[in-house]
């Protein structure tokens, strides 16, 4: 076999790093690692210093604040991956959620979930559907189809809050085994769903290859119509399913309830190191993210910092992760 | 036919810029009176200068979200520390929209990182920064002869303020046109390896052109808050949608490269004109808001399909058209 | 002072007009470029070869200042060039393998792109009459000034990068693979421009693949091998065979095999009948035999290319009947190829032919991913198999097969794009351009592997503007003129010289072209 000139022995390297890092940490990214050492630390060093934090009643509140958030970032994150950069409509289809799920809780939980999730995916497959037929931008086509879901919610809201006439407490305030809460197991059970089909399923697969490159799926043949409106077929799901899980702690659905999803969504995903360009990064990696940003947001809020320093912090947190993951891009075998 | 597609473009902009007032002329009382083109100007006077910002950076392949927030901040800056002279307050809110546009251009070619997410971050960032200096209230301005002027009528339906945006369109067309930055800006967006390849200044250019979103921004956003007097964290919320729209209706294509500030200015007007003319018929504010949604999302449909003609430079010389077989 | 630097190098007699001493880059553990030198009197075209990864590309980047170069020096013209700065245009100029034209703007905006001494105010009136006079000298005076670029061709783009080397006056030109994307006529006037060059003083640096045009139109020619100076000579004083064999390190083969036996009792495994695309091809007819290799040939815009992008399915603008074995197939869409066994390798690997950041037993079964899917999850144990098949099919190291394909040279990249393909079993293989880029020991590898999978029944047909490439792997050869075939014969009944003059005349009776540059059709040490 011809040795080609120049098969670089360097290249072994970083390919062993990440294999090193895959076997510790479930990832192959250096970014997605360092994140998980860093969200470990931080846990281990505000568990030792800030006070309060340990307490039971916070850890409860930290556990709810990443649940919704951490289901809106998987649905974020497998945009990403399908190198559609970002589903900016994804506060608006939760808010909308807020308010059908109160509005159709009187048919029980179950029921209700499952609906509003319906009506999410198919407001997914829409604009997956704009997107992958309509050549459309995707930034700017789900920025259009926001102001259009909540247009929507607004006329039929009339901008009031939806009391709901049901029973969600299990989902809203259940515990297992008396602190576990449920919504951390709906989490668990749905993200375990979305790095099932991403790792293990073919329509998995063509969604990291589409998102890697294009061109080169579609001359080779993959589903890249299907792998596109099946992501966002997702991603509409999990916001919805995230706006069900904030009406769920009072029944009650309001518009300006997860409207910033959106912003939570795509800074776990940032800060969790999953790339800009596609194709690379794991479920686990936006997971890690939100519960690094909700570490962050609990230290803050515990510590008596007031709403507004708390969107400061994580602004910088999401530009610094920016910059480190692009510097880790830069140092690496620079062959983007 | 990259040339009629571009045509085609136009006349359907001037059709639209015609058609438009005709029919809600027809429809409504009192359309083609002073008030209301007045009216429809000081709509213009904000979305265009903010729209103008935004098409400078898409012009030069980037896209800044961060413009809405820019001018909210701005705003804000504006009322809280031009107590005294509203001259200074508008220099501090321009010179933090400089500031922005420069940080928001960092990042850019060094990291190569794209623009959609550095703007996105700052846009976080800034949204944060907006509540902080509100402290959830909302800021009045206590000097009102100034909002007295910046809105007092001029020749029937302008006013200082949209005497301001229609300067800007000039400068910065005159900007673009005539200086090699400009050049270099229009290359960035056209085929932006090339660009680096053959030597243009793209670091400079893309800076060069945050600089001017942040700085337009961060303009619009001040003489807004003085005209009302008032200034908030939530201002302005819509705009990013609609300067958007009026880019993207006035011929900028998202793929970059492609475009002026007169068509942007025609899309302004097209957009200001359908707004103003939906509110006099009636319509909420949420129609009026669904309105745009959809025209946007026609609007980037349409540019899709272009985009798909057009195709990237790199498929279209991979497909070789000749321009004359050989 | 320069001969002890590198050993094997002829001493440059005038005062050289570029010095590189000991250029080096090491990127972490990779070698790019050692201990480099060269130099350059005024007015010589020096040739620069090297395989894929011999440091060709870095060296030129380094001279253009977009590397910057670890130890060493450069001067130019007594300037001395500060590392790691863009070096001034009008000392160097760079015209890139990769077309650096802006499609958005006019043409004379891409020629001034970028060049110094411009002031920030653009008056682009006072630069037309320069512009236009470079624009005619290198064959393009029907352009307009004022023209987008993307109406240009893509050899009227790379004659316009050409012009704007020119307009900058650069005392020095590097032209990396200039005549890459060139049809042979193309390429006749790009010598005349460098040779225009050269009688002004201009020194030009000629990286090139292609040892025919080396040997035409360069004074001296420089061998890099990993990295490393090999040898600098005068061209006259090489063989081909010498120069192959410092590029390689070691003598090369090439084995012609026999052109296989004809079946008349089977259908065509390939019939294609009026086929008609657009304004691009007319009422095109052929037939391909199980095991035949055939070459569509052409001048860019001739249809040829187009040719073999609609019979993968990549066209829509298409009405044909083709027949694979018999039946009859549609080509509208790129699934409903694939469906008729009909298999694809693009030009343009890195944008269209790998996925280079994922591993290459990923790469390698992309394409047949449903085979080994049950119930829409994927079975691993099956798939890496087949990889592992495929992979050693085309020489490929099974150890690397986790890797990503972004980590293996030019040629072994297209080698994953082939196997891509190959995976398929498909009846009908297409491939434009197979080796572009690809160099000579990987170039031999994959000609003798498809060699034996058409052996083994498959039928191929291959673009390629590479004279060399058709005269050494085609059985027939179809020859396309404006989009209508002008003939289609075996390969043995046809030489470089007809081969040329189909292309550019089209037809017997037009004054057939000078061509000055091929000394002769076949290369000796190749039989």
């Amino acid at each position: 076999m011809h040795k080609t000139a120049l098969e670089p022995i360097a290249q072994v390297s970083p390919t062993a790093l990440r294999r090193w890092a895959s076997a510790l940490f479930g990832t192959t990214s250096i970014h997605a690692a360092s994140i998980r050492i860093a969200t470990l630390v931080l846990i281990v060093v505000a568990a030792a210093i800030v006070p309060h934090f340990t307490e039971f009643g916070n850890v409860q509140s930290l556990m709810y604040s990443v649940a919704a958030v951490g289901i809106g970032a998987i649905g974020m994150a497998l945009v990403t991956l399908s190198g559609n950069l970002f589903m900016l409509s994804m506060g608006a289809t939760a808010a909308v959620s807020t308010v059908m799920f109160a509005a159709l809780i009187h048919l029980g939980l179950g029921t209700t979930l499952l609906l509003v999730v319906l009506s999410g995916l198919l407001m997914g497959i829409v604009q997956g559907g704009i997107i992958a037929l309509g050549k459309a931008n995707p930034i700017i086509t789900t920025i259009a189809t926001s102001s259009i879901i909540i247009g929507a919610g607004v006329i039929y809201t009339g901008g009031l809050t939806v009391i709901g006439k049901g029973d969600a407490t299990w989902l809203g305030q259940g515990k297992l085994f008396g602190w576990l809460p449920t919504q951390i197991l709906v989490l668990a059970i749905f993200a375990a769903i979305a790095s099932f089909i991403l790792q293990k399923s073919r329509i998995g697969r063509e969604i990291r290859l589409l998102g890697m490159r294009a061109e080169v799926a579609r001359i080779a043949g993959l589903r890249t119509m299907a792998a596109t409106l099946v992501c966002y077929a997702f991603a509409g799901a999990a916001a919805a399913l995230a706006g069900s899980l904030i009406a769920s702690s009072s029944a009650q659905g309001n518009l300006t309830y997860g409207i910033d999803l959106d912003f939570n969504a795509i800074a776990a995903v940032l800060v969790g190191g999953i790339s800009i360009r596609g194709g690379r990064g794991h479920i686990s990696d936006a997971v890690t993210g939100a519960i690094f940003l909700a570490v962050i947001g609990n230290i803050l809020l515990v510590s008596g910092v007031s709403y507004e320093y708390q969107l400061v912090a994580k602004g910088i947190v999401v530009l610094a992760a920016v910059v480190f993951g692009a510097l880790l891009a830069r140092l690496g075998p620079g062959r983007k | 036919m990259h040339q009629s597609q571009r045509l085609l473009n136009l006349a359907i902009r001037i059709v639209l810029l015609v058609g438009m007032p005709v029919i809600f002329g027809l429809s409504v009382n009192h359309y083609f009176s002073q008030a209301n083109l007045y009216a429809i100007f000081q709509a213009f006077a904000f979305l265009g200068i903010i729209a103008l910002g935004l098409s400078v950076t898409m012009v030069a392949g980037e896209f800044d979200l961060s413009v809405a927030a820019i001018s909210t901040v701005a705003g804000l800056i504006t009322v809280k520390f031009g107590g005294d002279s509203a001259l200074l307050g508008i220099l501090y809110a321009v010179v933090f929209g400089v500031v922005v546009g420069v940080a928001n251009a960092a990042l850019l070619p060094r990291l190569g990182v794209s623009s959609l997410v550095t703007t996105v971050g700052s846009m976080m960032f800034l949204t944060g920064v907006g509540y902080w200096l509100a402290g959830g209230r909302v800021l009045s301005y206590g000097n009102l002869d100034v909002s007295d002027f910046l809105d007092h009528n001029v020749a029937g339906i302008f006013s200082p303020r949209s005497f301001i945006t229609i300067a800007c369109f000039v400068v910065i067309s005159l900007f673009l046109r005539f200086t090699t930055l400009g050049r270099d800006i229009y290359a960035s967006g056209g085929h932006r390896k090339a660009a680096i390849q053959s030597g243009a200044r793209v670091g400079k250019a893309l800076t060069v052109g945050f600089v001017i979103s942040g700085g337009l921004s961060a303009l619009g956003g001040g003489l807004l808050s003085l005209s009302l007097a008032t200034a908030s964290a939530t201002m302005g919320s819509n705009i990013l949608l609609q300067a958007a729209s009026a880019a993207i209706v006035g011929g900028i294509a998202l793929g970059g490269g492609i475009g002026s500030p007169l068509g942007v200015a025609m899309g302004v007007l097209i957009l200001t004109i359908l707004n103003n003319g939906l509110g006099l018929l009636s319509a909420t504010s949420t129609q009026i808001l669904l309105v745009n949604g959809l025209l946007l999302l026609i609007v980037v449909l349409l540019d899709g399909r272009l985009g798909a003609v057009l195709a990237s430079p790199l498929d279209r010389f991979a497909r070789r058209k000749a321009s004359a077989p050989v | 002072m320069l001969q002890d630097a590198n050993p094997g190098t002829e001493p440059v007699a005038a005062q050289s007009l570029l010095c590189a001493r000991n250029l080096t880059k090491h990127y972490g553990g990779v070698k790019a470029l050692t201990g480099v030198s060269l130099e350059l009197a005024p007015g010589e075209i020096h040739a620069l070869c090297g395989e894929n990864g011999a440091g060709k590309s870095t060296f030129i980047k380094i001279l253009g200042g977009l590397v910057q170069s670890d130890d060493g020096e450069i001067t130019v013209d007594g300037h001395h060039l500060k590392l790691g700065n863009r070096t001034d245009p009008r000392l160097i100029s760079i015209v890139h393998q990769e077309l650096a034209i802006v499609p958005t703007l006019s043409v004379l905006d891409n020629i001034l792109l970028g060049g110094a001494d411009q002031s920030e105010i653009y008056r682009r009136s006072q630069y037309r009459d320069s512009v236009r006079e470079h624009l005619d000298s290198v064959g393009l005076s029907h352009v307009k000034l004022d023209a987008p670029a993307s109406r240009l061709s893509l050899a009227e783009c790379q004659l316009v990068e050409i012009a704007r080397g020119m307009s900058r006056q650069a005392k020095v030109l590097l032209l990396d693979e200039p005549t890459a994307t060139l049809s042979d006529a193309e390429i006749v006037r790009v010598f005349d421009v460098a040779r225009r060059l050269r009688d002004q003083g201009t020194a030009m640096i000629f990286v090139s693949h292609r040892l025919d045009e080396v040997f035409a139109l360069t004074d001296r020619v420089t061998v890099f091998r990993n990295g490393q100076h090999v040898l600098t000579q005068r061209t006259s004083n090489m063989t081909t065979a010498e120069v192959i064999k410092a590029m390689i390190g070691r003598e090369l083969v090439h084995s012609r095999a026999k052109p296989p036996e004809r079946r008349a009792d089977l259908a065509p495994r390939l019939s294609v009948s009026n086929l008609t695309v657009a304004d691009k091809v007319e009422d095109l007819s052929a037939d391909v035999a199980a095991g035949e290799i055939l070459a569509v040939v052409g001048q860019l815009g001739s249809g040829a290319e187009v040719l073999v992008e609609a019979l993968a399915g990549l066209r829509g603008d298409i009405s044909n009947s083709v027949k694979v074995d018999g039946q009859a197939i549609k080509l509208d869409s790129i699934r409903s190829s694939l469906k008729a066994g009909i298999a694809y390798v693009a030009e343009d690997r890195a944008d269209k032919g790998v996925f280079l950041d994922a591993p290459i037993a990923i790469n390698i079964t992309a394409s047949v991913m449903a085979k080994f899917s049950k119930a829409g999850i994927m079975r691993r144990a099956g798939e890496q198999e087949e990889a592992r098949r495929l992979a050693s099919m085309f020489a490929i190291d099974p150890k690397r097969l986790p890797h990503e394909v972004s980590t293996l040279s030019g040629g072994n990249q297209q080698k994953v794009s082939l196997a891509k393909a190959v995976a398929l079993a498909p009846r009908l293989l297409l491939l434009n351009e197979p080796t572009r880029g690809v160099d000579i020991g990987a170039r031999a590898e994959i000609y003798s592997t498809l060699r034996k999978m058409a052996d083994d029944g498959l039928a191929i047909v291959f673009y390629s503007t590479d004279l060399e490439e058709i005269l050494e792997l085609a059985d027939t050869v179809l020859t396309v003129f404006r989009g209508r075939m002008v003939r289609h014969k075996p390969r043995f009944e046809i030489d470089g010289d007809t081969l040329l003059h189909d292309i550019v005349a089209g037809d017997s009776d037009a004054s057939h072209g000078h061509v000055s540059f091929r000394n002769q059709p076949a290369q000796v040490d190749n039989a």
